[in-house]
């Protein structure tokens, strides 16, 4: 049973959602770079999600370079004690379509 | 003058000591409630999602 973020699933957490898994940026996302963040655009949906720190966008561009979402977030250097909010914030993204599972279809 | 200089302490004898660890130190004052919800707030809108359907001819 994989692990999940170490904490109680949210209202925002989906329970498909598993940062142990392999997950990509969605192809049809653009990602924008903004003081604040980043700006992330569904060419698809037309949604349109802020990511609000710079440690996130690191987190969702190398999202494809890591064999999970919690390596991404390591990698990135997000704390043990960021790590619930940044999973959190992983699975609004996956529930919004802006990322998803490495391989899902 | 290096970092581990800046920790130590002269005592009163003149001996030289060294302060604890900060995994040592004494605790920090706990938050306050308004505190701690913010920061839970501020954990909650890492992403915030909005759809701009309808927003044509807004500019």
């Amino acid at each position: 049973m994989a692990a999940h973020a170490g904490t109680a699933p949210s209202a925002a957490t989906t329970p498909a959602f598993d940062l142990d898994r392999p997950l990509a940026l969605d192809g049809k996302v653009a990602l924008r770079p903004e003081p604040f963040g980043a700006l992330a655009y569904h060419f698809g949906t037309r949604r349109l999600s802020f990511i609000k720190t710079r440690k996130l966008l690191a987190v969702v561009e190398s999202l494809g370079e890591h064999g999970s979402g919690r390596a991404a977030c390591v990698a990135a250097g997000v704390t043990d004690a960021e790590l619930p909010a940044y999973a959190r914030a992983l699975a609004t993204l996956q529930a919004s379509g802006m990322i998803g599972e490495r391989g899902a279809s | 003058m290096t970092l581990a200089d800046s920790v130590r302490e002269p005592a009163p004898d003149g001996a030289e000591t060294t302060a604890p660890p900060r995994d040592a130190a004494l605790p920090a004052d706990p938050p306050a409630p308004g505190d701690a919800a913010a920061a839970l707030v501020e954990a909650d809108l890492l992403v915030e999602d909005v759809s701009i359907d309808g927003m044509c001819g807004v500019y």
